[in-house]
């Protein structure tokens, strides 16, 4: 097989493998906003209200 | 330059200049180069006509040089200047009468700076001839297939001689005009010819320019730069077909693996549901077995029009809390202008990543809560679920992306590509 024909695939195949393991392990996908070892139960609260999901009516 | 060997020559009848011999049996024509006169080959070259003196055209190809074209060694025997005015606009360029021992005859021609190489044709089939006319009638670019090709209308030309020196295998006159419907292929532009006496089809083909001024002698760097020229060929990317289909492939594997990651959404290993909010907060208990992977809470209320905010503290396997994080759930719905419109689902999660294997436990407690809207009603229960072994289709969606956008890239460069040939178009859509 032509050496650039299986660069391709081979390149192919590992972004698939890398992107599968980024997925299946949720890689850097951990919610942002936790508190760790805390003590306080408000960390992270984003609060709510009429406007909380950017709708303007 | 390249000289054709075995040159023989004749004196011109009318000024007596030597005149080289160099297109076979069937030229019927030589003007003289330097006297402008006609004269026939096929009577005693005896003077038909005269051009008078004239300048010559602007080319680096002379008569006398040689070019391998197609396979077949050709000398170049002739020269006609063409000449172009259409809305007071001019054009110019140069076509040199080409002749093989063994091939016959051809045109070489020259404009900014391309060499191109026409033949007649004997196999078009003359009943699909495309006349001006008819280009003018039609509502869509005419389009003809000729060899399993497909050629789409490109222009039509109406040029006149205005200029001619050396040999012809026919007899032209200064101001003859020909009208020409060019029309584009893949790799050569078809040439109907509607001349003074007969129709004509060509084929037309781009020679490699380096090449050519190479076999005819010229050095590069004393011809006029290039322009772009419609038969400019599509330059490929190294193993481009193949990168567009794997590229492909992957974009859909990506996708599918995407989707197959979105609904695997791990194992639950805490499902308590209808929780009385008054009875909040609730401590629960769960074990977590997987601490590869990621960890889900999950919150859901019966909010209506009305918002609630969950909190979630989670202690490790020693009783110590191990983090804390919080949700807000919300729904909203109700008619605007006559529209019904909702917002929200009553759903809040987040993630984390489990350090320790073990019992966990839970303790779920109301925030906040608030109304907002008609007929709003606050959470009366919320519904809880950890799962372990979470998954995410993210990463998959990224890279069915990335595979997507260099798939489009590489069509999107062929088809510009398409775009610039035609670009040279005569046709409108007002036509």
């Amino acid at each position: 097989m032509n050496p650039f024909r299986l660069v391709i695939i081979v390149g192919c195949g590992i972004a698939l493998l890398g992107a599968g393991y980024m997925s299946y392990y949720g890689v850097g996908l951990q919610s942002g906003d936790l508190a760790a070892n805390a003590a306080s139960l408000r960390a992270g609260s984003s609060g709510g209200g009429y406007n909380s999901l950017g709708r303007i009516k | 330059m390249t000289a054709a060997v075995h040159l023989s020559s004749v004196n011109c009848t009318q000024c007596g200049a030597g005149l080289s011999v160099l297109g076979g049996g069937r030229v019927l024509s030589h003007v003289c180069g330097y006297c402008g006169a006609v004269l026939d080959t096929q009577n005693a070259y005896k003077v038909i006509d005269s051009i008078g003196k004239r300048d010559h055209p602007a080319s680096p190809v002379n008569i006398g040089m040689t070019l391998t074209a197609q396979g077949a060694e050709f000398t170049v025997i002739g020269t006609i200047g063409m000449l172009e005015t259409w809305g007071g606009r001019t054009w110019n360029w140069v076509e040199h009468q080409l002749f093989s021992p063994t091939h016959g005859y051809a045109w070489l021609s020259h404009e900014d700076g391309n060499f191109t190489f026409t033949r007649k044709i004997r196999d078009f089939p003359m009943r699909h001839w495309l006349s001006s006319r008819q280009v003018e009638a039609s509502e869509t670019p005419p389009h003809r297939s000729f060899r399993g090709e497909t050629y789409r209308y490109f222009e039509t030309t109406t040029a006149k001689i205005d200029f001619m020196e050396g040999e012809f295998n026919w007899r032209p006159r200064l101001d003859d005009a020909t009208t020409t419907v060019t029309l584009l292929g893949p790799n050569a532009m078809l040439g109907l010819v509607d001349g003074p006496t007969e129709r004509e089809v060509e084929l037309t083909t781009l020679l490699p320019r380096n090449a050519a001024m190479a076999d005819l002698g010229i050095p590069v760097g004393t011809a006029q730069p290039p322009r772009y020229h419609a038969l400019t060929p599509y330059r490929q990317l190294p193993e481009e077909g193949a990168m567009k289909r794997a590229f492909g492939v992957t974009t859909v594997l990506a996708l599918l693996l995407a989707l197959a990651f979105s609904i695997a959404s791990g194992s639950a290993v805490l499902q308590q549901t209808r929780i009385p909010v008054s009875a909040l907060p609730q401590t629960y208990s769960f074990t977590i077995t997987d601490t590869a992977r990621l960890a889900s809470v999950t919150f859901r209320s019966d909010v209506q029009n009305a918002w609630a905010v969950f909190s979630a503290e989670i202690t490790g396997p020693g009783g110590a809390p191990i983090l804390a994080g919080s949700r807000a759930t919300e729904r909203y719905s109700g008619v605007d202008q006559g529209e019904r419109w909702s917002e929200g689902n009553g759903y809040g999660d987040f993630r984390f990543r489990p350090t320790q294997t073990g019992p966990h436990t839970v303790t779920v407690a109301l925030e906040e809560t608030g109304t907002d809207g008609i007929r709003p009603q606050n959470a009366q229960a919320v519904d809880l679920t950890v799962r372990q072994g979470v998954g995410s289709g993210f990463w998959m969606l990224v890279c069915a992306g990335v595979f997507a956008l260099a798939w489009a890239a590489i069509h999107a460069r062929a088809a510009m590509h398409r775009k610039r040939r035609f670009a040279g178009s005569d046709w409108t859509d007002e036509d």
